[in-house]
């Protein structure tokens, strides 16, 4: 049976420590009390049992398995910043990108109507007041006689101070030569003061009757085909001189507009003229 | 002539200067470390790591848990490196730390259902799983069987201890704390410390009657 004293006994055994002495009360009871020295006696037991574990170690691998674990924390953090440094043309990379970002600025921040290329003094085009080229300048444009025909303004027709001398004398050649300019490519290379536009960017050309009063001198082009084949003669850059025949070239339309030209095909049509 | 008849004679010892060994405290370890000093906190580690997986294991009584929640302990240590106060003893927020993932790995198992199936039977007083383990009477075959089943035992009676009192008895009794250091650890005071191993060890000489 267990009595206030048993159980202060038992109190003061589990809360003592191993080698700790008991108060004199409590070892007086224990002295006479067989349960409470069995207490005594399987505490202490325990506290032996316990108190004997041996340490755990940790593997082997313990700092290897905790590196990995904290470089692997360590990697989303500054995996974009590790990248950087160790990308190989990192300089030659951003100063490619600096030029493209520089370029790009440059071409959307130009003034708006700018047809110019950088480093070229003139507008690309010019009226013709002040281009002052004859219409006899341009032997393929010549009018037809009772057609209408109207003057276009293109930039080849432009500046005839700038055109050298022997593209004045031979300008189909050179018009030829370059497809969308009268001007010799050396000339060009040159950095003469010679214009150029672009096409892609840039509105339908102006076209005007040619009969209109005023427009006389500018330059006019025919928009009906020629009814003979076209003999062009190029001389390229050795001075050998080579000669083209183009076809005429026509849409139908141009033929219906001439004098005295019937088609069989609009004759033996039923439905309609074709 | 003296001859010489082996490497002992050269007395080495008396020419070399004799190596300079300093104990750098925790703390100066620490604070190397979070400025990026990989060294100190790997030394940092060599001090602990036994110590700690040891304390978890006794509390978790499963070893690969044990290491894998000593290997979160170091890294939380290196991740509020900048935020470690040195009011306390390094041991004793290292300790506070372990107890901490210890405990809430304790409660996990708990909510997971994953106590044995031995497990249904209930204490007296906590309210706690119990393990089933009946009083073995069969006479005792050799000395050193019995002393393996008694810390078997033992280590199974730890672990059916509720955390509160599990905690401090494995401080002080298997870590070998002192109740100013486990009160540290647990943030809490002396007073419930002493009570709390007290009851701790009740429990176990109740479920360790008859082993011991």
């Amino acid at each position: 049976m267990k009595t206030r004293d048993c159980r202060n006994t038992l109190r003061e055994i589990d809360s003592n420590e191993l080698d700790q002495q008991l108060s004199d009360k409590s070892s007086a009871h224990i002295a006479g009390c067989r349960s409470c020295r069995e207490a005594l006696h399987q505490g202490s037991s325990l506290r032996r049992l316990v108190a004997g574990f041996e340490t755990v170690s940790a593997p082997p691998d313990f700092d290897m398995r905790l590196r990995a674990r904290l470089a692997a924390e360590k990697k989303p953090a500054t995996a974009w910043i590790n990248l950087w440094r160790q990308a190989p043309g990192v300089p030659a990379f951003a100063l490619a990108l600096s030029l493209l970002v520089v370029g790009a600025l440059a071409f959307y921040l130009r003034p708006p109507g700018t047809q110019q290329i950088a480093g070229r003094g003139k507008p690309a085009v010019q009226s013709p007041a002040q281009t002052g080229v004859p219409a006899k300048a341009f032997p393929s444009n010549e009018l037809a006689s009772g057609t209408q025909a109207v003057g276009v303004q293109t930039g080849r027709e432009t500046d005839d101070a700038s055109i050298p001398e022997r593209e004045r004398r031979e300008p189909v050649s050179g018009a030829r030569r370059t497809g969308r300019s009268t001007v010799e490519p050396d000339a060009v290379a040159k950095g003469s003061d010679i214009s150029s536009r672009e096409y892609n960017q840039l509105p339908a050309n102006l076209i005007k009757r040619a009969t209109d009063a005023g427009m006389e001198t500018s330059p006019v082009v025919s928009l009906s085909a020629p009814a003979q084949p076209v003999v062009v003669s190029m001389r390229d850059d050795h001075g050998a001189t080579r000669t083209i025949s183009l076809p005429p070239v026509s849409f139908g339309s141009q033929r219906l507009v001439q004098p005295g030209y019937q088609s069989t095909a609009m004759i033996s049509s039923a439905k309609g003229v074709w | 002539m003296s001859t010489v008849t082996s490497l002992n004679e050269l007395d080495f010892a008396g020419v070399l200067p004799a190596p300079v060994i300093e104990r750098v405290s925790d703390h100066a370890l620490l604070a190397a470390s979070e400025t990026g000093d990989e060294d100190a906190f790997a030394e940092l580690v060599g001090r602990y790591r036994n110590q700690i997986t040891s304390y978890i294991y006794r509390m978790t009584n499963d070893y690969e848990g044990a290491v894998d929640l000593a290997q979160e302990t170091f890294v939380r240590v290196y991740r509020a490196a900048s935020r470690y106060q040195t009011t306390h003893a390094f041991s004793t927020y290292i300790y506070r730390i372990a107890t901490n993932l210890a405990i809430s790995e304790l409660r996990k198992r708990k909510r997971r259902r994953l106590v044995s199936m031995t497990g249904f039977f209930e204490s007296h007083e906590g309210k706690e799983p119990t393990e089933f383990n009946p009083p073995d009477n069969r006479p005792l075959q050799d000395v050193a069987l019995v002393d393996t089943e008694r810390r078997t035992a033992v280590k199974r009676a730890i672990s059916t201890l509720p955390e509160k009192y599990r905690a401090p008895l494995v401080l002080r009794d298997v870590e070998g704390k002192s109740y100013e250091e486990i009160a540290g650890i647990l943030r809490t005071s002396e007073g419930t410390v002493k009570s709390r191993i007290s009851r701790a060890r009740g429990f176990l000489r109740d479920k360790m009657r008859n082993y011991l």
